[in-house]
């Protein structure tokens, strides 16, 4: 082993570590396109949005607390395989732009970890 | 200098280079950015049997041929991002001599997907940063894996093509 090899290590552990720290249980999602607010809804209500920009077309549905995209015409169509509902989460379309984020209950509160 | 020679060597590295990216494509992903990055393996043999310069135009060239034929604009940014950043500190982990070379291609993953995490950042927004951790993680493990086979194609490459 050397020093490389232990500091590599390191990383791997620390990022593990990072990924199964719970996270409180989301209040709100914020869809944004382009790196800009789109729309902000509350993770309680249920409701189907769909999504259409220049970029390209998704439907965001949020039932029972969480969130998942159920259409997109993207190629890959990687973002409809998750369902999120923790407070940090999200579900991104790179080839849409699209970024589905859940938020904490309230604004003020600090419930993001930023790294 | 360039000769016919070593053109003819570094145009086989970046075949096989390109025929592995292809083949890699054809699976789906487990999760968006986590790929075994298998192409990675001849990037590494480029760079530990003819030495960095090599090994950036086996690289770069892969990735605009992998565009040309198979990909997008969009993924060709991050895919370019990946390349040269990774291929960069692996150069430099290689000269420190600190790092075995299954740990340097480790740190080509990490490296990979930290410039594509970047990318989306900056096209996205703040969105993907609780993605970073899974990214760190897959592309070091990944990267090792390659590493892995890396190691054996460098010792067997070394035989057929010579050190330099």
């Amino acid at each position: 082993m050397r020093k490389g090899d232990i500091a590599l290590i390191t990383v791997a552990v620390i990022s593990l570590v990072l990924w199964l720290i719970p996270k409180p249980q989301g209040g709100r999602v914020l869809i944004s396109v382009n790196g800009e607010v789109y729309r902000e809804v509350s993770l309680d209500e249920n409701s189907v949005i769909p999504i259409e920009t220049e970029f390209g077309k998704n439907t965001v549905v949020i039932e029972k607390g969480g969130v998942f995209v159920t259409h997109s015409n993207c190629p890959d169509g990687l973002c409809e395989k998750d369902r999120i509902s923790k407070s940090g989460e999200s579900i991104v379309c790179l080839p849409n732009r699209l970024s589905v984020t859940v938020e904490g209950k309230n604004k003020e509160e600090v419930d993001v970890i930023l790294w | 200098m360039v000769n016919t020679r070593k053109i003819t060597k570094l145009a086989a590295f970046i075949s096989v280079a390109v025929i592995l990216g292809y083949v890699e494509s054809l699976f789906p992903p487990v999760a968006a950015g986590v790929k075994l990055g298998i192409a990675n393996t001849v990037i590494i043999a480029a760079l530990y049997i003819h030495g960095g310069k090599d090994a950036y135009i086996v690289s770069v060239l892969k990735v605009v041929l992998c565009m040309a034929l198979f990909g997008s604009m969009t993924s060709f940014i991050y895919s370019l991002s990946g390349a040269v950043l990774s291929l960069s500190a692996m150069i430099i982990a290689k000269r420190s001599k600190n790092f075995s070379i299954i740990s340097v291609s480790g740190l080509g993953g990490l490296c990979h997907n930290i410039a594509q995490f970047v990318c989306a950042y900056i096209i996205i927004g703040k969105g993907v940063l609780f993605y970073l951790p899974v990214l760190c993680l897959s592309g070091i493990l990944c990267g090792v894996l390659t590493g892995i086979a890396a190691q054996l194609i460098v010792k067997r490459g070394r035989e057929i093509f010579g050190k330099e």
